[in-house]
């Protein structure tokens, strides 16, 4: 009888051990279940921004505009166009439209307080006894004036 | 002996002199382009800015031939050849075409 009663009491706590288990691998489960599902809700409208392609921007190609100086080595009026050698000997060969602005630039005698100060000038100087400089002649660019 | 004597002073005088002649020949005058950070009316000089940062002072006087360049209309077949000229062009494909030509009018003689 003591042997039936123990038998069942070591049943009994078995199996109250082991519902226990079983209860809280459904608990356990159920809590990374609950963000996977929110993170599920959250992901799509996010996978959908992803999916927008970028707005495609028109190629901006900015020509930068280039300067050279030289001397005229070939002028055709009828091809429009010209050869300048600059004074590395490089040839350039450039084609004039209508809308190229030409513009001469005609000497005129000038006095020393008429140049600005930060005024380009060109000096052609005489290096003299003592380390004085002696200027001799001095060039400037009057700027055209707005609308010219 | 005499003659020889003043033909040996005649020879040292010219190898003494010639070294100074020569040097005088060798002042070139020299030209520098920037632009003007300094110009005193008063004390007659001016001090130069070169694109490289240099700064050079010069000294004027009345002798100085100031010129100034004034800009006016023109058209190509104003332009004769060997002429200096400034361009300002954009690549355009294969082609450079000119937006900007300048060019200095030599001054004519007298002026």
């Amino acid at each position: 009888m003591n042997t039936l009663l123990s038998i069942t009491g070591v049943v009994l706590v078995i199996f109250a051990l082991s519902s226990c288990a079983l209860e809280q691998e459904m608990v356990t489960p159920a809590k990374p279940a609950a963000p996977a599902v929110a993170e599920a809700k959250k992901a799509p409208p996010i996978v959908e921004a992803k999916k927008v392609p970028p707005a495609v921007k028109p190629a901006e190609v900015k020509v930068k505009a280039v300067k050279a100086s030289g001397d005229v080595g070939l002028m055709d009026l009828e091809k429009n166009y010209l050869i300048l050698v600059t004074k590395e000997g490089k040839l350039i060969t450039a084609d004039f439209t209508g809308k190229t602005k030409v513009t001469k630039l005609v000497p005129q005698p000038a006095k020393m307080s008429d140049i600005n100060l930060g005024q380009s000038a060109a000096v052609t100087y005489n290096a003299g006894k003592g380390g004085k400089n002696i200027a001799t002649s001095v060039e400037y660019a009057v700027k055209a004036k707005k609308g010219e | 002996m005499g003659r020889n004597l003043t033909c040996a002073t005649v020879v040292l005088a010219f190898f003494l002199v010639a070294p100074a002649l020569a040097q005088e020949k060798k002042a070139k005058p020299l030209k520098v382009t920037g632009d003007v950070g300094l110009l005193d009316t008063e004390k007659n000089y001016m001090i130069v800015v070169t694109k490289e940062g240099k700064l050079v002072t010069v000294d004027f006087d009345q002798k100085t031939k100031v010129t100034k360049f004034v800009p006016g209309p023109a058209k190509m077949s104003d332009i004769g050849l060997g002429q200096a000229a400034s361009i300002t062009y954009k690549q355009a494909g294969d082609k450079n075409v000119i937006d900007v030509l300048e060019f200095k009018v030599k001054a004519k003689k007298g002026e």
